[in-house]
Order: structure tokens, then sequence, then C-alpha cells
């Protein structure tokens, strides 16, 4: 049926983690970096908890006592439904260290469980992957591969679950089909919600609505413009570019993360670690220079910042410089609201007018 | 002459002594503050620290201009301040505007990712003097026991856990060979534990201080003198001249104490401030005195020498010493270390007002601070919030932020 894969990636998206129903096995992932084969090679189902749909979230007062105005609003958004009990019913909750706002998300909501004044809920768990390629980094990355391992074991039914060798299979099928989407001229709404709807669906099902939806999808005119910057929740900003893009934000080409080179848990954390599309790879410079490799030939580059971001955004002027010297010009949108607001992307709006972004 | 004035003029000197010794070329470092020192120290290699020259620069009321340079530049207005400072002078390349007529390229650099930010910056200086960066990880505890202050001495492994302690000291072991490499001298490992165990009792010393001051009947030394006590012999720890220095100031404290010389007469109010030191208006400390008999007794810097610093070796002092530097900020700043350990230093200390200074955009040092707020006024202290800076000056009305806490004071 026409369209049908389409409606269901859209419908996948728009209802995040809560449209995965609420069967065993659910593990939600705040933040990128967690190897999803190793979540279904444990029995788990990994569900982003971290990009939830904008609906209104209920404040409760516990946690609005503790949250700063300046905690990043996903984060923020997070513990409301934590305590509002949204994840009851998931085996574990897993924290990526190096996201920012995974680590402010599992130290208050650790706190606020300690203090009594969230009720008992799933587990929570925090990942630490030093983003660095030394031995030490690397001896220090397995030995939290294997508690994160033991963790899952201890909340996870593995029973009919693939092995490593076939889970990490399943995400090269889902690899492969996000790489023909990256490379078709579609727009930037749609590139956004196909591939971020996949943080909720098992890497087969995404892969075969991905190639089924592509293969109706219309092409679109245009030379392709990059995208950088903070992760970005909803579609909003990308219906304000009518192009095809590379977009190499958090939500962009960065998820699921790189393919290992062998089928094995050395090679899947090694690979992590070493991903220089990551925010937090080390040294700074690989991240920055990775930015610059990937976005050549796009006819601009328009960056965009998170609130109360502090890190990308030592990046923008070099990376103006840097992009400038291979004659792509970069548009700075600043900093973001999330969702963004009219306001917001009425003056994002003028701006990529003003920058003939689309010409 | 008073401890403080004896350790500012000994900073006074030692700076001048610095300055000629970098500007004539020889290789410095420069480094976060909760990198490893130690190391430095131990091997002769000149230390300036990110933080301390980003407080001078706010203390010459040059921070207002660097960051308005800093968004004209392209860096949006949200970003981390604490940090950047110096980097942000550096990249302006206008010597003649910053104190010593501006720094000369390091020949190393080092910082601990804690915080997002600091690799970025780093990166950035390196970038623009060429000096290698030496990062370090900062992993973090995922089950931090609350009485950190009672584990930490003794119990370190077990606190900041083995595998977080191996990688900081195979990091800190790289560090030694970058710095043997770039000085031709090998690491006295011998040495270095001597030199350990006198950063040992200097803090030590410190604890003792910190004790006397919180069991006496009033306050004898505010935190705008107990500061340069501290934090001066702090950044010298271990040498002679700071172990002197560290006994010099607990016997006037002693005497202060035992004249029974209150820095207030009408000591009504007893206050600490939580934070990083307000570098740009230090005269703030004391405004509330004589009006309000309100004294700042507290600051984190002094108790912090104790309970920050003190590691038991146990036959290893690398691995004592990543067990000092590998959650060092981290202990000041998230839950639950930095509000257990705020209400249990307001006791300590029998305060009744805390001023928590709440930077908006050094996020690394604000979190935590609405925890550490619910967690005082639960044990029954005050908390005013002071939504500031701790070098930004641009956005700081003394006039509005004392009208805000004499109206508190005067309700008590």
């Amino acid at each position: 049926m026409p369209g049908r894969a389409a409606d269901m990636l859209e419908r996948a998206f728009a209802r995040g983690a809560a449209g995965a129903g609420d069967g065993p096995g659910r593990v939600g992932l705040f933040g990128d970096g967690v190897p999803l084969a190793l979540v279904a090679a444990a029995g788990g189902v990994a569900l982003d908890v971290k990009l939830a749909p904008p609906d209104p979230v209920p404040l409760h007062p516990a946690v609005a006592a503790v949250v700063e105005p300046f905690v990043d609003t996903f984060a923020a958004r997070f513990l409301h439904r934590l305590a509002a009990g949204a994840y009851d019913g998931f085996a574990v909750l897993v924290f990526a260290r190096d996201d920012a706002a995974a680590l402010v998300a599992y130290q208050y909501a650790a706190e606020l469980r300690r203090q009594g004044a969230l009720p008992p809920g799933p587990p929570l768990h925090l990942w630490n992957l030093v983003h660095t390629d030394s031995a030490p980094a690397h001896a220090f990355n397995m030995t939290e591969a294997a508690r994160l391992r033991a963790a899952l074991s201890a909340h996870l039914d593995a029973t009919g679950a693939p092995s490593l060798a076939e889970a990490l299979a399943q995400e090269d099928v889902r690899r492969a089909a996000l790489a023909r989407l990256d490379a078709a001229s579609v727009s930037a709404r749609v590139a956004h919600v196909w591939r971020n709807a996949g943080r909720y669906l098992s890497p087969l099902v995404h892969a075969e609505a991905l190639d089924a939806a592509l293969a109706e999808e219309p092409r679109i005119e245009g030379d392709r413009i990059g995208l950088v910057g903070s992760a970005i929740g909803t579609a909003a900003l990308h219906d304000l570019i009518d192009r095809p893009v590379r977009d190499l934000t958090p939500t962009g080409a960065c998820w699921p993360g790189p393919a290992p080179a062998t089928p094995d848990l050395e090679a899947v954390i090694r690979a992590a670690a070493t991903d220089p599309l990551h925010p937090r790879a080390a040294p700074a410079g690989r991240h920055r220079a990775a930015l610059v490799d990937r976005l050549a030939g796009c006819a601009a580059v328009v960056a965009q910042c998170a609130e109360h971001e502090e890190a990308f955004g030592w990046d923008i002027p070099p990376l103006r410089e840097a992009l400038a010297a291979r004659g792509i010009p970069l548009i700075d949108l600043g900093l973001r609201p999330e969702p963004p607001d009219e306001a917001w992307l009425g003056a994002a709006r003028a701006r990529l007018a003003a920058a003939k972004v689309p010409a | 002459m008073t401890c403080a004035r004896a350790a500012g003029a000994y900073q006074k000197d030692w700076v001048r002594g610095l300055r000629d010794t970098i500007k004539g070329g020889a290789p410095y470092a420069f480094v976060n503050a909760d990198t490893p020192h130690e190391i430095f120290h131990h091997m002769d290699v000149p230390i300036v620290t990110n933080q301390w020259w980003s407080a001078l620069l706010a203390a010459k009321q040059l921070s207002a201009h660097y960051f308005d340079r800093m968004e004209a530049r392209g860096f949006h207005a949200h970003l981390p301040r604490y940090s950047s400072l110096p980097l942000i002078a550096a990249l302006e390349n206008d010597p003649e505007r910053q104190p010593w007529g501006g720094l000369p390229a390091p020949s190393l650099l080092c910082a601990r990712q804690s915080s997002d930010e600091h690799q970025k910056i780093f990166q950035l200086w390196s970038e623009a003097t060429g000096a290698p960066l030496h990062l370090m990880s900062a992993p973090a505890v995922p089950d931090p026991a609350p009485d950190w202050w009672d584990k930490a001495r003794e119990e370190w492994e077990d606190l900041y856990g083995t595998d977080r302690l191996d990688l900081a000291v195979a990091e800190i072991e790289a560090l030694i060979d970058a710095l043997q490499s770039l000085t031709g001298r090998s690491f006295d490992r011998d040495g270095f534990a001597t030199y350990m165990d006198a950063i040992d009792r200097q803090e030590r010393i410190m604890g003792e201080v910190s004790e006397m001051l919180a069991a006496a009947p009033a306050c004898v030394m505010g935190i705008a003198e107990q500061m340069p006590n501290v934090m001066i012999p702090q950044w010298h720890r271990g040498s002679d001249w700071a172990l002197a220095h560290a006994e010099a100031f607990r016997a006037e404290v002693a005497g202060r104490i035992a004249r029974q010389e209150w820095i207030c007469d009408n000591e009504r109010i007893r206050m600490m401030w939580i934070g990083a030191g307000l570098w740009f208006d230090t005269g703030f400390y004391s405004a509330f005195e004589a009006s309000h008999g309100a004294v700042f007794c507290w600051s984190m810097y002094l108790p912090f020498a104790a309970d920050g610093y003190i590691r038991a070796d146990h036959g290893d002092p690398i691995r004592a010493l990543a067990a000092r530097v590998t959650a060092m900020n981290e202990q000041l700043h998230q839950p639950p270390w930095v509000n257990e350990w705020m209400v249990r230093e307001a006791r300590r200390n029998r305060i009744d007002v805390a001023l928590m200074l709440i930077p908006r955009h050094d996020r690394f040092s604000g979190h935590g601070s609405l925890f550490a707020k619910r967690a005082l006024e639960e044990a029954g202290v005050k908390v005013i919030e002071i939504w500031s800076d701790m070098v930004d000056a641009r956005d700081w009305d003394r006039a509005a932020r004392e009208a805000q806490v004499r109206e508190v004071l005067d309700t008590l």
C-alpha cells in the first residue's frame, strides 16, 4: 500500500517510546553511544528515552524543586516523565555519561530516588565510555562493558535473543538502509523523522520500512545542506530546510553509531570509543575535522545549539573558518529552545532566507 | 604582618619570578585546577592554572571586555566563562592589556574532561599556540557515596572505583612520560612519596584550622582573609614554604581565638559563601558585618583542603594522587556529594545563612545547586540564591545584590 511504510515511520517517531507497547525487556537509553547490539543480545528492546515527543509533561514538584533553569531540556523532561511513572515496566534505564544531559539526568534521578522523593522504578545504570583509543582507555571501556552486560543480564531474559554476532548483523542491515536514506535526495524532514523512528524500532523492521518508504518517496532537487550542532527532538527546524541534508548532529548520521571491524565485543567497544562523530571524541579536534570532511560538497551548513549548550559552541567559529576555506558558508542560527518555538522558527526562517537557503 | 599579607607577598614574589622565568623562554604548562599539579611541581615544571589566571583577569576588571569580544568572535553567549576567560584573552592577542603583558605560548596543556567544555577550550588553546594537549578522562562514579569525605582519606579505592583509578593512574603515568620528554629529566619516584607526604601534612594542618574556626565562639577570620591563607599555599602544596605558612596560619588563628579577636564585635549571623569566589568583587564578603553583625565565616576552600586532598598513600603515592584528582571537582558540584557535604559543613560551622552563587553559564558548577539549597533549608539554614558568575562582571549589580541579602538579614 503506497505510503504505508512512511506512515509507520512517522507514527513511530511521533509516539516515541510510548508507542512501543508495554512488553517485557524494554531498555530505555538516554544519550548516544550505547551499542544497540549489546542490548539486543541480552534480550532487550532498546528504546530511546531522551527524545520524548514534545507533548505536555506533568510537572512533578520534587523534580521541579531541584531542576535549575539551565538544566538540559531533554533531561528535565525525562525527570518529570520518570516521576510520573512513564518508564514503569521498563527493565532498566541506561544513561550514556558522555552525553552531558544524560549525566545530569542520571545523577538527579538517582539522588531523587535516594532521598525518597521519587517512587521506586526501573533500575538506573550509568554507562561510561571513554572516547579515546589508548590502551588504558580500552581496558576501562571493556570493564564498563562487562558491567553493562551484567546489569542487562540481571534484568533481562536472554532466552531466544540473538547472539552478539547476529545482533550486529541486524544492525548492519539497518546501517545499510540508513546509508541509502542518506544518499537519497529526500527532504530534511523525511531524513530526520525516518532515521530517528529507528530509535523505537528493531533494526530489521526499521531497515525494511526505510527501504519500502524510500522506494515510494519522491526525490527533491537542490544541493545538499549540512546541519550541525545539538541534538534535535522535533522536525520543526528540518521543515524549514526544503533540501536534502547532511545531518551531522547527534540526531543525524551519528546514530546509531559506527560498525565494528569484526563481530565481537572488543571491536564493538573500540568502534564506539573511536567514533570521530561522537561530540565528545577526544581530542576535540578529531570531531571538528570529521565534520569538515563529511560536509564537503554541501552548498551551505546550518549550525544551531540548544539553549544551554556548552561544548559545540566552541567549534562554531573555527568550523566557520574551515568551511569558508572550502567555499562553504556557515549559517549560525544561534541558541534554540527545545522544542523550537514560533519566534525562534520565524527568526530562523528569515536567516535562512537571507542566506538564500533554500535558494 | 598577618599571614594573609605574608602569603600575598610571597605570591607576588613568586609570580614575579615565574613571569621572569617563562617570559625568558623557560617551558611552562598551562593547566586546569583539577589536574595533578603535583606531577608538574615535582618535576620542576612551572605551571599557570587556568582558573587562577581567570580570577586574576577578573580581579583586574578585564572580564567584561573579553566576554564582549568572545561573543564578537562568534562564540555564543551561553558558553561557560570561568574556564574560558584566559583563552579569549589569548585569542585576542592584546598582551599590553593583560597582567604580565600576557602569557607566552605554553609548552604543554593539561585538562580533565570533567565538564564538556574543557576539551574544547583546551583544543583551541592547543591550535592557537601549537602546544601539545594532555587530556585526562573523567568517567563518572555510578554509585557515589553520600558521605564521601569519611571514605576519601583511607577507603578511596572503594569510593572511586578500581577501574576509574586504574585509568587515572595510567593517564598520570602518560603525563609523567610527557614531562620527562619535555624536560629531559627523570621522575624521582622515591622523592615523590616524600613530597606527597608533605602535602598530606599540610592539608592536615588546614583541617585543624578548619576545626578551630568551626569550634570558635565567633569568627576570627573572614573568608576574604581565609582564601589567600589556604589557596596560595595550595598552589605551592608540599613545598617548605607552604608547610611553614600552614603552621603560621594555624598559630595565627589559635592566637586570635585565645585573645577573642572577633572580626565583628556584634556577630549575630554566621554565613557561608557557596561556590567559587566572587573574584571581581571580593569586598562583598564584608558588606554586612557593620549593618547586621553578619559574617562570612565559611567558604569551601579551607575545609576542602582536608576533605578534598588528604589521601593515604597505602604504599602507592601515584594511585593516591589519582584518588585525589579523579573526582576533585565533581565532589563540589554533583549530588549527592555536594548537598551532603554542605549540610555537614553548615552544621559543623553553626551556619545561619548561606549565599549560593549559581552561575547560569557554567553548568558544571551550577548543577546540583538546588539539591544543596533544599538540603540546607531542611537543615534549618536560610539560603539566598545569587544568580551571577564568578568571573563575568557584566551582570553583577552590587547594590541590587546587597539589597537582596539585606532583605533576608533584616528578618533574622
